[in-house]
């Protein structure tokens, strides 16, 4: 079973550990302990504490994910965690440029490539060209947010994505892939553009 | 959402657009505004150093030139889809040239039809060029070497290339005084400066400039802080020009009576490579050792491969070949076909591969003709020296 359904499951024991721990009176001892809550001690046994972080999409839904997923991919968060300026208690971080559907697939492709960062290079690949096998639609949506969050790796698989999408193919059919009905240029313009390199078309 | 793929900020814009080969950035240009005005505005640098993320770097292309031809043009070709294009070379008022180097993206020619040394830069992609201005001596066939300022870094090989140009040797004209000589100095372009005049930086045993003016065809290698320029015709032997002191030297050549042809190339930027063949040893690539002095057989060119370029000939005496960091073609003219070697991945090993010639562009036949060869990094890219 994966660590974090592991650690879900036993974050959902907790209240009734709570409720045996003071049924049998342990009560923290020293001063180290005495600040810290039943839930902190069990986890602590377990390995180092899963903090988690908010992210709020435009859509005003929230994500809870691990906070070392983020803060390893995401330049943007890895700031904002660092300096301090994001509060584990209450705050969430508002990503208004990014919609909900995109927003999981974001997380998704941090978190799997965090958990799974040691497997070999052609798993990792084969999953990355499944994770992008999405229209230009969701494509657009994907480098527009892994732009804003400034996630490097992600950003460089979406330009390779996008330069297969564009080598070797005639202007109407890279027209076509993007969507784009309306290029802007006139006749002329057009024809000019013929006439600039005409050993490539 | 659908309708913004024409409407892309220029910086994300460039970062796709320094992806894609030349061919592809051309149409990419024309498929809408946006595209056009960023490609207008953003230098469009391809990548050919090894990138930290997986992308690998882009390959240089080989373009071909023909040595006699009706109309002014070369041939590229595109290694990544196999393709050959012809490019237009017009530089008024000559037009037959003959390649000397490549920096980066650059070629750098010789005017064939004067008899003195006449240079031209040029970017046969984007069609700019530009006359060196003269020596200071008017030389006939000296030896020309090229050496990088640095080991370049990416972008500033293509926007500000910063090279030097070395001309050695040579026969001076007739002076009053008597007939013409062979000249013993040697002169220096820099780049990076901005006057526009050559610096004579030093002179060479007079047998050195007498055999770097008879024997050499004039491509070199650099290699560090050293220029190498191998003779042209048996039995091979290599000069070289310590560009740090200023010295001249000489090396032997393995086999140097009995190759049938031999050329120098860059196998990596610390070493030296030799290519030659014999037609009973067959094609084989030697490494100059650290001593400096002696060479070891590196790599041999597959049997299939040298018969089919060789293709009935009974000796490599027509083969030529050309080299730059991780590629090596051998050739012999436009229609025959290349074998090309590349070095898979930083440290790997060396590939193999035959390559068609070129016999067609867009559909109409190319008329076979003898070439000289060369490999560069093509781009888009207006360099600031044109």
């Amino acid at each position: 079973m994966e660590l974090l359904c592991i650690r879900q499951w036993i974050s959902g024991l907790l209240p009734t550990v709570k409720k045996w721990l003071s049924a049998w009176c342990i009560k923290p001892v020293g001063g180290a302990l005495v600040r810290q809550e039943p839930e902190y001690i069990l986890l602590a046994l377990m390995g180092s504490p899963l903090k988690k972080i908010m992210l709020c999409s435009s859509e005003k839904e929230i994500f809870s994910v691990e906070e070392q997923v983020m803060v390893q991919h995401s330049v943007i968060i890895n700031n904002m965690i660092e300096d301090g300026s994001y509060n584990h208690e209450e705050s969430k971080i508002p990503l208004d440029c990014v919609d909900s559907k995109t927003l999981k697939k974001v997380i998704d492709y941090c978190t799997h490539h965090t958990h799974h960062h040691n497997d070999n290079q052609e798993d990792l690949e084969a999953w990355d060209a499944q994770f992008l096998n999405v229209d230009s639609n969701g494509l657009y949506d994907l480098l527009m947010a892994a732009n804003y969050l400034e996630i490097r790796n992600l950003l460089d698989l979406i330009y390779g994505t996008i330069k297969n999408m564009i080598k070797g193919k005639k202007i109407d059919e890279i027209r076509r892939i993007f969507n784009i009905k309306d290029h802007g240029f006139t006749p002329e313009e057009e024809e000019q553009n013929r006439k600039e390199y005409p050993h490539f078309y | 959402m659908s309708m913004m793929w024409n409407n892309l900020p220029f910086d994300l814009l460039s970062n796709i657009f320094s992806f894609l080969s030349p061919d592809s950035l051309a149409i990419a240009r024309t498929v809408c505004r946006n595209w056009h005005a960023c490609s207008n505005s953003y230098p469009l640098i391809p990548r050919i150093t090894n990138c930290a993320t997986k992308c690998k770097a882009l390959q240089p292309w080989f373009l071909a030139l023909p040595i006699r031809n009706h109309r002014p043009c070369c041939y590229a070709h595109n290694p990544v889809t196999n393709n050959w294009h012809e490019l237009p070379l017009e530089f008024s008022p000559v037009s037959l040239v003959k390649p000397i180097a490549t920096i980066g993206s650059l070629i750098l020619l010789r005017i064939t039809n004067s008899t003195t040394l006449q240079l031209v830069l040029c970017n046969p992609f984007t069609r700019q060029f530009r006359y060196l201005p003269n020596l200071n001596m008017s030389r006939t066939n000296p030896a020309v070497g090229v050496t990088l300022s640095e080991y370049p870094k990416n972008d500033v090989l293509f926007q500000f290339p910063c090279f030097r140009i070395y001309v050695a040797g040579g026969m001076s004209e007739a002076s009053s005084q008597g007939g013409a000589t062979y000249n013993p100095t040697s002169e220096m372009y820099d780049s990076t400066k901005n006057n526009e005049n050559w610096e004579i930086v030093g002179s060479m045993p007079v047998e050195f400039s007498v055999r770097l003016t008879v024997w050499t065809p004039n491509e070199n290698v650099n290699i560090k802080e050293k220029l190498y320029w191998i003779t042209s015709a048996r039995a091979y032997s290599v000069m070289g020009f310590d560009i740090s002191n200023n010295t001249w030297f000489q090396l032997g050549v393995p086999m140097a009576e009995r190759l049938e042809f031999a050329t120098l190339v860059r196998r990596s930027h610390e070493n030296l490579g030799l290519v030659g063949g014999t037609c009973d040893g067959g094609g084989c690539i030697w490494e100059l050792n650290d001593d400096g002095e002696t060479w070891w057989l590196v790599d041999k060119v597959p049997i299939e491969l040298g018969l089919r370029l060789l293709s009935g000939q009974r000796n490599w005496d027509s083969v030529k070949c050309v080299g730059s960091d991780g590629v090596i073609c051998l050739y012999r003219d436009l229609g025959s076909g290349m074998v090309v070697s590349r070095r898979i991945g930083e440290k790997g090993k060396w590939e193999w591969n035959w390559v068609e010639g070129c016999g067609y562009v867009k559909g109409k036949q190319v008329h076979n003709c003898s070439i000289r060869g060369t490999l560069i990094h093509p781009t888009l890219a207006s360099s600031v020296i044109f």
